[in-house]
């Protein structure tokens, strides 16, 4: 009990010194008004330094900050898509590779100026006909995409009208087909790879795709289309 | 209640208009709308199109174009018409200048009809075919030229005039404002127009006869 009351007497000793120190600080306060009183009125005849309290600096530097870090932000979003989880699985001619859901063996392609679809078909440019087989992993499917892309990275996609002989076909699990995939392109085209996608990218999705470099035969004959066809177990 | 020294709004409009000089220089700001407008800044936002001629090579962004001829016709294979109506085409050559192929029909703002020939779809192709081999051009790819028939179904052009104005737009590649990664060719402010003379349509698109 009592010495509860001698630390509340301390307590307010304490304070009391403090409101003293503070009364001080209040003559200070009144000192640092005539300054700055003094100091402006010279700013203004100097005409430049106006004083300002460092609390403004901190907010003004802070608020730089804040935008900086903004502007920055918005420079890597728009020069780096976040892609992160698009892969491009790189594989060879020859060779059983596995992407997503499939499992795709490219053989060969060649390239021609014409095309033989009941009849002779000359190009603007040239044919490239990829000559492939794939299975699935599960279930039955059919890959979404299947492009060519070159050097320079221009895609090729399917031409129409050409019958449905060189589009992508159905293949099961583990049960290989084999066929062709037609592909119009420029005569000026450069080193070409396949790029097999399961599914379409999508910017907001996982995906994986496969790119196979082809090694493209130069035919004097009109090229030809096979329809796909189911192999025998262990074939490719 | 703000103390005597602090930067207040009242104090820093003091302090910009305390000299004469200071007043000049303010006043001048007040100018700047008078010499933009002066410059031809405040102008309107698209230019005039600009003719070309047919069989000249013209850059529109997304293609190569060389513009031919138009025709009108009523037996081009390429869809079923209704009763008054008949197809007016415009053969031109086109190379994709981008690296993705263009879907013609879908999503390409380039090939523009007159105004004034009724047609009840959009301004834009309503079917696309190779005249090499008569069928649908589906997708151009890059690099690749192809001569083709732009198709319109329309109820007028009964009595074809000798010429007919195509408007080409110009496009650019960018991107989409609503997701990132995805581009597509969006037509500018610019455009080209070209009188095309009358010609015939070709045969490898016109249905077979009956025998």
């Amino acid at each position: 009990m009592s010495g509860s009351t001698s630390e509340g007497a301390q307590d307010r000793t304490g304070s009391t010194s403090e409101g003293a120190q503070d009364r001080t600080g209040t003559s200070e306060g009144s000192q640092d008004r005539s300054s700055s009183t003094s100091e402006q009125s010279q700013g203004r005849r100097a005409g430049e330094g106006v004083h300002v309290r460092r609390g403004r600096w901190a907010a003004a530097a802070m608020l730089a900050a804040a935008v900086a870090a903004g502007a920055a932000a918005n420079a890597i979003d728009a020069n780096f898509l976040a892609s992160g989880w698009h892969t491009v699985q790189r594989g060879e001619e020859a060779s059983d590779i596995t992407v997503d859901n499939f499992q795709v063996h490219v053989h060969g392609a060649a390239t021609s100026t014409q095309l033989e679809d009941l009849e002779v078909v000359t190009s603007p440019g040239a044919f490239v006909v990829v000559d492939l087989s794939y299975a699935t992993t599960d279930a039955w499917d059919t890959p979404e995409e299947v492009v060519l892309i070159d050097e320079a990275g221009r895609e090729f996609s399917e031409p129409s009208g050409f019958g449905s002989a060189g589009r992508v076909w159905p293949a099961g699990p583990d049960i290989w087909s084999r066929g062709s995939l037609l592909f119009e392109v420029p005569a000026d085209v450069g080193d070409l790879a396949l790029e097999l996608r399961p599914q379409t990218p999508d910017a907001r999705l996982p995906s994986r795709v496969l790119r196979v470099p082809l090694t493209v035969r130069t035919n004097s004959e009109p090229l030809t289309l096979e329809r796909p066809s189911v192999l025998a177990e262990g074939d490719r | 209640m703000t103390e005597p020294g602090a930067i207040t709004a009242r104090a820093m409009l003091a302090f910009l208009l305390a000299t004469w000089p200071r007043r000049v220089v303010l006043s001048l700001v007040l100018l700047v709308p008078v010499v933009v407008a002066a410059v031809g800044g405040f102008g309107p936002a698209d230019p005039p199109p600009r003719e070309v001629e047919p069989g000249t090579v013209t850059d529109t962004g997304a293609y190569r174009v060389v513009p031919r001829s138009f025709f009108v016709s009523e037996t081009v294979d390429a869809g079923s018409l209704e009763e008054g109506e008949r197809w007016v085409g415009a053969r031109v050559q086109i190379t994709n200048q981008g690296t993705q192929p263009i879907s013609v029909t879908f999503d390409d703002p380039t090939f523009e009809l007159p105004a004034d020939v009724p047609n009840d779809g959009s301004p834009n192709p309503y079917e696309v075919l190779r005249v090499d081999t008569g069928a649908r051009l589906g997708s151009a790819q890059p690099g690749v030229t192809y001569e083709v028939a732009l198709l319109w179904r329309t109820t007028g052009l009964q009595d074809p005039p000798a010429e007919l104005t195509l408007t080409m737009n110009q496009s650019a590649w960018t991107e989409w404002n609503i997701e990132a990664g995805y581009h597509t060719w969006r037509a500018t402010a610019d455009a080209f127009y070209v009188h095309l003379p009358r010609g015939e349509a070709p045969a490898s698109i016109l249905e077979e006869e009956d025998e």
